[in-house]
This record gives C-alpha cells, structure tokens and sequence, in this order.
C-alpha cells in the first residue's frame, strides 16, 4: 500500500497552457469542417436515426439490395450497398422540442461538384424515382438479392432509417434548421 | 491350385482386343444412360429455401421470345413491360418494387420451376395474348422463338432468377411492409 496514493492531488491548471490546447483542437476542427466542406477530404459517417434523404439524380455501383432489417430495430428496410454520387444531395430530418417543431436540413452537392459516398451501406423504408440499370440486373432467388454493375436515379427519394458509409465527401455543405410550427427558429448556415 | 495354373496359362489379352472391349464397354454406358429416365421438373412446387419473388405485369410484349418447358425458362431479345411490379417476402415483411409505366427491359432471362407447368396450368402464370396459346405451347416444347410474344394478367412466381442485360423503370418505388 502506498501511502501517497491517498492524499489528494495537489496542484492547479495553467490556463495558458489551456487556452493554448483548446484553441488549436478548435482551429483543428473547424479546418476539417472546412476542407470537408470543400470535398478536400471525406469522413466516415453513422447516422443511426430516421431520416429522409433526396438527390436530383445518383449514379451508383457495385449496386446490390437485399431483404433485411435496421439494426437493433424489428424494423424491415431494404439494405442497400453501393458506392454513389449524389447530385444536388437533401438530408432531411423534422425533430419535435420542447420549443416546437424544426427540420434539420444538410445540403451538399450541387452544381459540378456532387456528393461522392464509398462503401454506403443504406437501410431504405422505402424509395423512389425514375430507375435504370444500364448494364444489367441480376435477382437471385436463392438469396433475394438484385444486383447491379450500375444504378441510375433521378429524381430519387429515401426514407433512410438508418446510414453508414466508409467515407463521403460533401462539397458546399450547408446546415439549416427552420421551424415546421408558428414557433421560434433559428438558422445557420455552412459556406 | 490346378484352376489357378491354367488360368494362368492362357494367353494375355492382346491389345486390340482390350481395345474393343473397353469401345464397347464404353458404348454399353453410353446406351444405359440414354435409357435411363430423364429428370422430371417438380411441377408447380416453389424450390425450398429460396426467396421467390412474384412478377406481375398488366401486359408484357417481348420481342424473339424464347419459352423452354423443359428448361424452366424464358427469354427475349427486348420487352416492354406496363404496370410491372416485383414482390417477394423474407423475415415476416413484403417488399414491393412498383413501376408507375412502362418498364423497357432488354435481353432477359427467367429461370423458374414453374414453366414446368405451362401445359397444365398456363392461365394461372399469364394470359397469352398473341400468338395462340396452341402456338406458344407447341414453341415451347420445340423452344422455338417467337417473334412478337404478347402477354396479359402475367403473375409469375420466380424461384431460381431473373437476369436482364439493361432495364428502366420510370418512377420506381420500393416499399415495405
């Protein structure tokens, strides 16, 4: 047994030494939110949560859809595994709060700069918009899986209950957060 | 012993003669195997452990159709294909691909049991259009192509696969149940 173990630890912060780690972290930050921003670099992303998600059109690959369920949930979706580009990409997101109802919107994608997502794993309620799969469709009963070289969507619409890719870039990120209720708002945005 | 002896003392099998009597051998399996019955398809049963899914079209007119009883398949070169949906259950729910119009597929096959069916129960897989149900059947059994294949009420249980080169489906959705 060691005595010294104890007594109570003696000693104070410095706060310059603080100040001096905080603002460097903060500045780390906010320098790979921008540069995620700007598509320099991609991060990995787990969304656990409903949500909807729209795009004008998704070129897509190495496309296969199976019967499944969301994880952790009894819930049946439609599990989704491709690599994607996103065009003109909507995260949308309607949270009720003590204070009213808001949606939460992420913009990303527009213009010639789309969204671009690897290794996305998609658990799809349901989805829609006008489909095409220019190099073939293969549907195995054996397993219940199509699967596809190449999808085409435009115009498509997710109901996502649950998302995860091995990175993706969102260039021209924008955050808004608009109330749906005649109750307070707030707003930011992102570049 | 004394049979052993003489056993061995005859001559060894020369080798044209054992080349005959493997020939024959061979064509005595040869003449075996085709007498041998061929594999009946199971008629009208969903191959177990699978995930068939159900293709339902108001109407399909498919180009160069090929339909193979005995292969349990079906093919065409193009086809367009109205009010065309897709169902298959798994884990208690029902997934529902719907096509709001005309659905263009190109070369495609479909590989079920149920083609076996065709002669007894054809109604209940499709209603045959163009040509005659006699033409189609008799095409079927000969695997003959059909130029122009037109199909209605077309409810077809798929238990092996469905495989298309290219195919669009304006306004798709997906949905569970």
């Amino acid at each position: 047994m060691y005595p010294e173990m104890a007594m109570p630890m003696e000693g104070r912060t410095n706060w310059k030494v603080f100040a001096g780690v905080m603002a460097a972290g903060v500045t780390g930050i906010g320098a790979l939110t921008g540069m995620l921003m700007n598509g320099v670099v991609s991060a990995a992303v787990n969304l656990p949560v409903p949500f909807t998600v729209q795009a004008s059109s998704i070129q897509g690959s190495s496309f296969s859809l199976a019967p499944g369920q969301v994880p952790n949930q009894q819930e049946g979706a439609a599990q989704i595994q491709m690599d994607g580009t996103l065009q003109d990409m909507k995260i949308t997101k309607t949270v009720d709060t003590p204070l009213g109802t808001f949606q939460i919107s992420i913009s990303a994608g527009s213009g010639s700069t789309p969204a671009q997502a690897t290794g996305m794993t998609v658990y799809a309620s349901s989805l829609g918009g006008d489909t095409s799969f220019p190099n073939g469709l293969a549907m195995d009963a054996s397993t219940g899986q199509m699967q596809a070289s190449q999808l085409q969507m435009s115009n498509a619409t997710l109901q996502v209950p649950y998302l995860s890719t091995q990175s993706i870039t969102l260039p021209g990120m924008s955050l808004s957060i608009q109330p749906v209720s005649s109750s307070s708002s707030s707003s930011s945005s992102g570049q | 012993m004394f049979r052993t002896l003489r056993w061995a003392r005859r001559p060894a099998l020369r080798p044209w003669r054992l080349t005959r009597a493997l020939g024959l051998s061979f064509a005595a399996a040869v003449s075996a195997l085709t007498l041998l019955p061929a594999p009946v398809p199971r008629a009208g049963v969903i191959l177990p452990g699978r995930v068939p899914f159900t293709l339902r079209a108001s109407e399909i007119i498919a180009q160069n159709a090929v339909i193979s009883i005995l292969g349990e398949s079906m093919s065409f070169s193009s086809a367009s294909i109205q009010g065309m949906s897709i169902t298959y259950s798994a884990g208690g729910h029902t997934f529902t691909i719907a096509v709001n119009g005309t659905s263009s597929a190109g070369a495609t096959v479909i590989k079920t049991s149920l083609f076996s069916t065709l002669k007894d129960d054809i109604g209940s897989l499709f209603h045959v259009q163009s040509p005659s149900v006699a033409t189609v059947l008799a095409d079927a059994l000969l695997q003959k192509p059909i130029p122009t294949l037109v199909l209605t009420n077309v409810n077809l249980t798929i238990d092996t696969s469905m495989t298309s080169q290219s195919i669009q489906m304006p306004g798709m959705s997906l949905t569970v149940n």
